[in-house]
């Protein structure tokens, strides 16, 4: 680009043109839900195999995760942005989203250990949490795999509010979280290594 | 309305290009700009530069794994300057229909 003079045409034209290619590319790399996802669907999973083998505190990986979320909390709070050429008003808004996203998520496991929610009703509305997330995310990408993910989730979040058994209700959170969180996930990593900002 | 009120500045190829991206996003590194507008890092110093010395952008330089990293963003000056811009040229276009 050259520093030349314009007709008036051409400057609205230009500002449009750079506007839009401000805009492009996916800023969301898909890891956090990676991570999570996978981190979620072990604690679903190994609870179930605890609750099958009688163990006295079945929901004790749920305990230690917790912990680990009251940690995640503080960390994206005071940690210094990912490096990276551009920051836009929406990577601001999401981080202030995903903020009050783990708060939320500490506030009912919380609520779940001292007994002041049903177990049952509570991880349903964790899976109700994490497709509310996925769906802002996808939306704000205009990313459809994190939407349809977020469908997926909300679909185990109604079969688990039906649910009698706690074991079935981690089975069906540990499917959903897979099919609705980890595969998504991929799919954004696949599509930032291709349009990365 | 005449052509020469546009704000100098502004009424450039590149300079406009760089305050339409900066608009658009909250700050953006030197080397997104030279990206995004196809300009030669010489050529974009200089306009940017020159953004600076409207106070129309603010250059903050710092390092960033041992590399000299430069980000950019716009002022409220400069957002101001922009809007008044594109409403001269859309009152001149207006005009001349």
């Amino acid at each position: 680009m050259q520093d030349k003079p314009m007709q008036e045409q051409e400057s609205l034209a230009l500002i449009q043109a750079m506007i839009a290619t401000a805009k492009q590319g996916v800023k969301a790399n898909g890891k956090g839900f990676i991570t999570w996802g996978w981190i979620l669907a072990a604690a679903c999973l190994s609870t179930y195999i605890l609750f099958m083998v009688h163990f006295k505190y079945p929901l004790l990986p749920w305990s230690i995760l917790t912990i680990g979320g009251i940690i995640a909390i503080v960390v994206n709070i005071f940690k210094e942005p990912a490096p990276g050429k551009v920051k836009t008003y929406m990577d601001e808004l999401l981080k202030g989203f995903s903020t009050g996203f783990y708060i939320c998520l500490v506030i009912i496991v919380a609520a779940m250990n001292l007994d002041v929610m049903n177990v049952l009703t509570g991880f349903s509305m964790l899976l109700m949490l994490y497709g509310l997330l996925m769906y802002v995310v996808g939306y704000s990408i205009k990313f459809n795999p994190l939407i349809t993910g977020a469908i997926v989730t909300w679909a185990g979040c109604l079969v688990g509010l039906y649910l009698k058994s706690t074991a079935y209700l981690m089975l069906i959170s540990a499917g959903a979280i897979i099919v609705g969180f980890i595969i998504p996930g991929y799919n954004l990593k696949k599509a930032w290594k291709n349009n990365p900002y | 309305m005449n052509f020469k009120d546009l704000d100098p500045v502004l009424h450039s190829q590149l300079r406009l290009a760089i305050m339409s991206i900066l608009i658009s996003v909250k700050e953006a590194e030197f080397t997104f700009l030279k990206e995004k507008t196809n300009a030669t890092a010489g050529n974009l110093s200089v306009q940017i530069n020159k953004l600076k010395e409207a106070d129309y952008v603010e250059v903050i330089k710092s390092f960033k794994n041992n590399y000299p990293q430069t980000i950019c963003k716009i002022t409220s000056k400069g957002i101001k300057a922009f809007e008044s811009y594109v409403n001269a040229i859309q009152s001149y276009l207006n005009i001349g229909k």
